[in-house]
């Protein structure tokens, strides 16, 4: 039965699943905030698009870290690139402050590295150069592609110095 | 909004304490439908683009703004939007924030940084050096006024900090020895935390016998640390010339690159060939420190002006050329300093003087790397040049009234200290305290 006890909010993520939340922690979601405020009556439960259990289950544990003042020892390293991609866009979806700056710089610190063929993949882009104007830019930058510990492009071939 | 659901057969989860969660997915048809209808009104930021959800600008610039500068010029070339990055003001709002809020942030976790003010007193015509660490507010009422080290008690005049910053806890202060020899200069690592301090042996320079009317002149000096052998090492750069030119002998003295060891407690003399001089001199110590290598602002015989900078490692110099649009007359100066980890140019133009521009280095060797970064201003008060940068990334100025003050970059607002200083006699800089015995230290 679907309580509305003054301290827990019902959120519904993607996948069904019905989570508790304290009030405090769904303070932390802007939009659920929005979402209670222009409410009249009370909320029985609120879904949340785009966002899934398993996104659920880590913001918990992100909030009692930072109850507790431990944030910093919140840790996505278990996630792969393209789970802490959805992970991102479900947090920037639910509009969390703090949250979300641990994610893109996250994001960030993963793609530093990264080639241009790869980020192009990661944000869903396309390539709106002409062949010359991307040689122009690729050649205008070259320092920026060097370096050993800069992953290489795919389709270019390996050049001799 | 009423969001009562009939006919569904959900568990509650009870999230206060986790390890009582149960959770179980409601599976009725009914659900299913509505699950699958939330997820086609997907928020219009996330368009399917085949395997991946194409990211909205806002989201993906919020994400870049978080990049180094190489990695930002490399990804210029995913599109044309993102070409144009650092041209792009709503992107270098973000840039910038960020630039400031990750200097703070690695002050956070430890409160062992501070920043210093290093200020000389007239007493009759000598200028004695008093070091305060500032508090957090920056204030000069709750200063903590560090003893310098036992070398310096009956003799504290003209002391520089080399910089303007600690390198492991460690400072390498230095003094030119007055009267008596002009050509002495006396070195000393000291670790205020731990009291502990190494008075530098004679450098060579000094040690070789030449006649008493040939003077030295030290052009440049420099501090640091070398991760490679783990050791601290101190360098300066010695020119010999007459002092009366008179009344000299037809004899000239090749230049010396002395560079000294901690580990080995000795000086070396290096082979160095140093075709460029120095828009500064050591006695105002304009050099800087970043992450085992030293820099100062240089220039070619061509009136043109760079960024020299010397690897402690390595043990060699190289050139990093200035943006391409600067100005190399008298009519724009610079100042070098380090600002968040990044190698930072305040330059200011002679016509626009209240106006200060701030340009930070992407990669070093790398001309097309500096980003112009903020303009602070118009600040009036300010005289030219900044006296140094402070923790979080406070920028300080002497004022025309003789008052220190700060700017700080993200709010533009300028603070006073609450002490006055004369020109060239303060430097500003940070200390991080360290409890690490200083190496090689025989007790």
């Amino acid at each position: 039965m679907a309580s509305s006890s003054s301290n827990l909010i019902s959120l519904k993520t993607s996948d069904g699943t019905v989570f508790k939340v304290e009030r405090a922690l769904a303070k932390t979601m802007k939009t659920v905030q929005a979402i209670i405020e222009e409410a009249d009556a009370n909320i029985y439960m609120i879904p949340i698009h785009n966002v899934f259990s398993h996104h659920m289950d880590m913001i918990i544990d992100y909030y009692k870290l930072s109850v507790a003042g431990k944030s910093k020892e919140f840790s996505v390293e278990k996630l792969d690139n393209d789970e802490l991609k959805d992970f991102l866009l479900a947090v920037h979806y639910l509009n969390m402050e703090d949250l979300f700056e641990v994610l893109t710089q996250a994001v960030a610190d993963r793609l530093e590295k990264k080639s241009v063929g790869y980020v192009r993949k990661y944000f869903g882009i396309e390539n709106d150069f002409t062949p010359e104007e991307y040689a122009a830019i690729r050649k205008k930058n070259d320092w920026a592609f060097k370096g050993d510990d800069i992953e290489p492009e795919e389709d270019e071939e390996k050049q001799e110095e | 909004m009423n969001m009562a659901v009939a006919g569904e057969a959900d568990a509650i989860t009870i999230i206060a304490d986790k390890s009582q969660i149960t959770t179980v997915n409601a599976t009725t048809d009914s659900d299913d439908d509505k699950v699958s209808s939330i997820s086609q009104m997907d928020s219009d930021d996330d368009k399917v683009s085949g395997n991946n959800k194409y990211i909205h600008d806002d989201l993906s610039f919020y994400i870049l703004s978080k990049l180094p500068i190489k990695s930002l010029k490399r990804f210029g070339c995913v599109r044309k939007s993102w070409s144009i990055l650092f041209e792009n003001p709503n992107f270098m709002t973000m840039f910038r924030k960020h630039f400031i809020i990750s200097s703070n942030n690695d002050d956070d976790a430890d409160d062992s940084g501070h920043t210093f003010l290093l200020i000389h007193h007239p007493e009759m015509d000598l200028y004695r050096a008093q070091l305060h660490l500032l508090p957090r507010d920056q204030s000069f009422k709750n200063t903590l006024k560090l003893n310098l080290p036992p070398p310096f008690h009956d003799d504290d005049v003209n002391i520089n900090i080399l910089c303007s910053t600690s390198v492991n806890g460690i400072f390498c202060l230095n003094q030119y020895y007055r009267g008596g020899d002009a050509n002495k200069v006396r070195f000393v690592l000291w670790n205020p935390a731990t009291n502990e301090f190494v008075v530098l042996p004679p450098s060579p320079d000094e040690s070789e016998p030449r006649p008493p009317d040939l003077s030295s002149y030290h052009s440049f000096h420099g501090f640091g640390y070398d991760k490679v052998r783990d050791d601290i090492k101190v360098f300066q750069y010695v020119t010999l010339d007459y002092y009366d030119y008179n009344n000299c002998p037809p004899i000239t003295f090749d230049p010396m690159f002395v560079i000294y060891s901690l580990r080995t407690n000795s000086w070396r003399i290096i082979d160095i060939d140093m075709p460029y001089w120095l828009c500064s001199n050591a006695y105002q110590g304009f050099e800087v420190y970043s992450d085992g290598m030293c820099h100062w602002v240089a220039k070619h015989h061509t009136g043109e002006k760079c960024l020299l900078s010397f690897d402690l490692s390595e043990e060699v110099f190289f050139i990093t050329p200035m943006d391409e649009n600067s100005d190399f007359s008298h009519s724009t100066r610079y100042h070098l300093v380090v600002l968040n980890g990044s190698i930072a140019l305040i330059s200011n133009h002679v016509s626009a003087d209240t106006i200060f521009q701030i340009s930070i280095l992407g990669e070093l060797r790398v001309r097309e790397s500096w980003i112009k970064l903020f303009i602070i201003g118009p600040i009036p008060s300010f005289d030219w040049r900044p006296i140094g940068v402070g923790k979080e990334g406070y920028i300080f100025f002497r004022k025309k009234d003789d008052e220190l003050a700060w700017v700080d970059l993200s709010t533009q607002i300028v603070e006073e200290i609450g002490v006055k200083g004369e020109e060239m006699n303060c430097n500003i800089g940070t200390y991080k305290e360290s409890l690490l015995p200083i190496e090689g230290l025989n007790n």
